[in-house]
């Protein structure tokens, strides 16, 4: 069957080689876009993933309602209250009220990996006459760096620099320029509670994610706490897990038992996720259009073949060739079509993908483009151009199928 | 050993016509047979219902005593790829193949077009085509077709050897060669063969000619060619 269905190609060459180039170009575009968008994907997950904690743990806003007040006041009787000027306000700043419980349950969980307190406040870098806000997070160095991997973004001094005190800070570089501070130079930082303390820059990182850079300075915890007025105090626990894929489940778990805000980093960055999905329908889109026009061209050139070989047809049938195998001689050529111009399409895929990669661009902490060249992709385009090209030609070959010979012969001769 | 038709009707429903009123006819083995009758007188139906490519409304075809259309459709065509050769009026080559592809187009059905290439070699050289094994049939007169045809035909050994006005599209002398080679196979390899013919030149090579005469055999014709 095989051998008549490569003669069959053979014999019409350019609408064979019409239908291989469409069939590849679709596979090829999927390659590529998915390549580029999921390289790039890759990137920005590792570095929402690494930078930032698997789970974080956040202080409960807690905002004055009317009802709260009611239930405080009065207890059950709702509706009998009626406020003049409802109460309205805040008691506190957010923070976790009873971290030692957190900690303890964090050291006994198998899950977790490492977890770190900090205390974050925002806050107002001066140095000379410049000012910008951003923030300040204290930290304890050993604890930070066993949740993230903001070691490796350091690009001068070092993140163990800044000690258990001592007022020393490692600042994001575009913080740095803001403020128009270098490595070993002092700035000025008040959060706006007491006065402005002097701290000594021993460290600059660049994670490449913009607002991270040009807001954000690490402080020992100790330091910040007191630069506050408020020691002890803790606002938030980043914490690692072995597996980050059970993040989410596990955020979930906590948060049912506890007062405090428990968010896992596929939650904190949703944006970021759905726009993912965005971009997964988008690339399955021009994908599905590309091979639905290349299945269609299958399916017109198999229909245009088989009414124009209704003769052969009957005699494979003379000859004792079944209706199974006169289907399978079609189903063939379509596979034939689907398996060349997908695996044409994945190879010019994979060139295109390297290309592409040796395309340079400044800034934003990569050099090239990130391309993903995860065998899933591979594997799906190949199934995607496979499936269209078979149910392509499953129809017309039904129908040559369904021919008999006597019929064909009467009403040629 | 013979093939059979018992009280075989053929009727078609579009127009409602009854082409074949039960044939009674019985074929022995390695028998040369004509079919002869004016056209539309059922003779190429009654060909198809013997060769197993149609089935008949009512009554029953039996092939050494067994009946073919009881058999599953994959059967049947191994049966038919097996032991039947067909020879139509117009050749039905394929045209992507060449002259020997076309030849051991029913062996590649099961695998055996490998071991049977010398045997088709052989055929094409007895039919004076050693020269055009590598031709497409575009390539070839009608005449060559036609031996290429038979050649198909001829290369699963069939027992049966059914053919429909093989001379009707081909000049006297390429008619006469094919009918020769037909004969000769008959006589060579002791083929039943049935032939469907307008020729009366050509019916009468035959053992026996069954006239058909408006889907019926007269019973003249019956007796007359048992005589012979």
């Amino acid at each position: 069957m095989t051998f008549l269905a490569i003669r069959h190609l053979l014999s019409r060459k350019r609408q064979t080689l019409l239908i291989l180039s469409g069939i590849s170009l679709g596979t090829l575009i999927y390659v590529a876009i998915a390549g580029i968008q999921l390289g790039f994907r890759q990137f920005i997950v590792d570095k929402l993933i690494n930078s930032d904690a698997h789970i974080r743990i956040t202080g409960h806003e807690e905002i004055v309602t009317p009802e709260t007040v009611t239930q405080a006041i009065y207890g059950d009787r709702e509706g009998l209250v009626h406020w003049r000027l409802p109460p309205s306000g805040k008691r506190d700043e957010a923070h976790i009220m009873y971290p030692q419980g957190w900690f303890s349950r964090l050291d006994e969980d198998s899950e977790v990996s490492a977890y770190a307190p900090q205390f974050q406040a925002q806050a107002i870098f001066r140095r000379g006459g410049v000012r910008h806000a951003g923030m300040l997070a204290g930290i304890n160095v050993d604890r930070q760096l066993r949740v993230t991997n903001i070691a490796q973004d350091i690009k001068e001094g070092s993140f163990q620099s800044i000690g258990s005190g001592g007022r020393r800070i490692v600042i994001g570089q575009g913080l740095a320029d803001k403020i128009g501070a270098r490595i070993d130079e002092t700035v000025f930082i008040s959060t706006g509670t007491g006065r402005p303390l002097p701290f000594r820059i021993t460290g600059v990182f660049k994670t490449g994610v913009q607002q991270i850079d040009e807001s954000i300075a690490y402080g020992a915890i100790a330091d910040v706490q007191q630069l506050s007025g408020t020691p002890g105090r803790v606002t938030n626990i980043a914490v690692k897990l072995h597996d980050v894929d059970h993040a989410h489940a596990l955020a979930e778990r906590w948060s049912v038992t506890s007062r405090d805000k428990v968010q896992s980093w596929d939650v904190a960055n949703a944006s970021f996720l759905q726009l993912f999905q965005i971009q997964d329908i988008i690339r399955n889109f021009i994908t599905s259009t590309v091979l639905l026009v290349a299945a269609f061209g299958i399916y017109n050139v198999l229909t245009i073949i088989i009414s124009q070989k209704k003769r052969e047809i009957a005699i494979l049938r003379a000859l004792g060739y079944s209706p199974a195998d006169v289907e399978r001689i079609f189903l063939t050529q379509g596979a034939i079509l689907g398996g060349t111009g997908a695996t044409l399409g994945l190879v010019l895929g994979f060139l295109v993908c390297k290309l592409v990669e040796r395309i340079p661009i400044k800034g934003a902490g990569f050099e090239k483009f990130l391309i993903s060249y995860d065998p899933s992709i591979y594997l799906y385009g190949l199934l995607m151009a496979m499936l269209s090209a078979l149910v392509a030609s499953y129809i017309p070959a039904r129908s040559a199928r369904r021919m008999t010979p006597v019929d064909i012969i009467r009403s040629e001769g | 050993m013979a093939l059979e038709v018992r009280g075989v009707y053929k009727r078609f429903t579009n127009p409602p016509t009854t082409v074949l009123h039960g044939i009674d006819l019985t074929i022995k083995d390695g028998e040369f047979v004509t079919i002869v009758g004016r056209s539309g007188s059922g003779k190429t139906t009654l060909l198809y219902i013997l060769s197993t490519l149609d089935q008949p409304t009512e009554g029953t075809l039996l092939i050494n005593g067994t009946d073919p259309n009881t058999l599953s459709v994959e059967e049947l065509h191994r049966f038919r790829n097996e032991n039947i050769g067909y020879v139509f009026q117009f050749h039905y080559l394929l045209p992507e193949l060449t002259a020997l592809e076309n030849v051991l187009l029913p062996a590649r059905k099961t695998d055996s077009h490998v071991k049977r290439t010398p045997y088709a070699l052989e055929l094409l050289e007895a039919f004076g085509l050693k020269d055009k094994i590598n031709r497409y049939p575009g390539q070839l007169s009608g005449g060559e077709q036609q031996r290429v045809a038979i050649a198909r035909a001829l290369i699963m050994n069939p027992r049966y050897i059914f053919a429909d006005e093989p001379t009707g599209n081909l000049d006297t002398a390429n008619g006469q060669s094919v009918m020769s080679l037909l004969t000769k196979i008959n006589r060579e390899t002791g083929s039943t063969l049935v032939l469907v013919t307008h020729e009366p030149e050509y019916a009468a090579l035959a053992q026996r000619e069954i006239r058909i005469v408006d889907g019926r055999i007269p019973r003249t014709e019956v007796e007359s060619s048992v005589k012979i």
